[in-house]
């Protein structure tokens, strides 16, 4: 009589996990994060501009999500991605360091500040791309590191 | 057939490139370079140009998934200086206005994608009149 539970080495999902890796799965939990973040940044920033939200909220968001960026090129390296995969990466967090600073230009270069709407179109962007290589990455766990 | 489908691409781009640039005014805007007129100008010039795609997607017979997503474009780019105009009646909802041209320039661009896919899957006898369909925009 079984007991209706099957051990990990027989459980076809603890297996299919197994074969993926946790850097992956934390690759991908990672890359919709920084998208769920990055929508709701826009979100704040709408909120501040025509609600009149108090505060900086829009600005110490990004310090609070900020710190997914590196992680994910760190992840990206550690789950072996594609060279392609990995590169995103690297761009999105140069895009995210610029994007912090852009604003501070104001004063003496406010066209270049004024890029800091254009960049987050990029980094949105981006950060759409990067989560749907999450998911390939998820669905050929057996795909060789370099395309 | 490749005339429109063509004709189709160079505006499904125009419009993404008109996208970036309304971006670009609100940053001018948003950073006190200029005030909002120039934005809002071309805000609403631009929210009705994907009705134009639309009309190029039923003349040149696309199949269902870019038709949906032209729908999709033009709803949002329809919207979107509506969205503005609400912020004293109703702020919450003017609060969507930046996310909504995120959706805007999402759509765009797949749009954008899936025009160029039109065109180069066009083929003799897409020519005769039989649509070829693309494989799956990545």
């Amino acid at each position: 009589m079984t007991t209706g539970r099957m051990s990990p080495q027989h459980d076809p999902m603890a297996r299919a996990l197994r074969g993926i890796g946790p850097a992956r799965l934390l690759f991908l939990v990672g890359a919709w994060l920084f998208l769920a973040c990055v929508v709701l940044q826009v979100v704040l920033v709408g909120l501040e501009i025509f609600a009149r939200l108090g505060g900086s909220i829009h600005r110490d968001f990004a310090y609070v999500y900020g710190w997914l960026a590196p992680v994910l090129v760190l992840l990206a390296s550690a789950a072996r991605l594609p060279t392609r995969t990995r590169t995103l990466t690297v761009v999105l967090l140069i895009l995210f360091a610029v994007q912090t600073v852009l604003p501070s230009l104001r004063e003496q270069f406010p066209l270049l500040a004024a890029l800091h709407t254009v960049n987050a179109v990029a980094i949105f962007a981006l950060a759409i791309l990067v989560a749907r290589r999450a998911i390939s990455s998820i669905r050929q766990p057996g795909e060789p590191s370099e395309t | 057939m490749k005339g429109r489908r063509i004709a189709f691409a160079v505006l499904a781009w125009l419009f993404l490139a008109g996208v970036v640039v309304q971006v670009f005014l609100a940053g001018v805007g948003l950073f006190e370079l200029a005030d909002w007129t120039l934005h809002a100008d071309v805000g609403w010039g631009l929210g009705s140009a994907p009705l134009l795609l639309l009309l190029f997607v039923f003349a040149a017979r696309f199949e269902r998934r870019t038709v949906l997503l032209t729908a999709g474009l033009a709803l949002a780019a329809v919207i979107q200086p509506e969205l503005a105009a609400a912020r004293h009646t109703a702020p919450i909802v003017a609060a969507f206005h930046p996310l909504n041209a995120l959706v805007v320039f999402w759509l765009a661009w797949l749009v954008a994608q899936r025009s160029l896919e039109l065109v180069r899957a066009t083929s003799p006898d897409a020519e005769a009149g039989k649509a070829v369909e693309p494989t799956e925009a990545a």
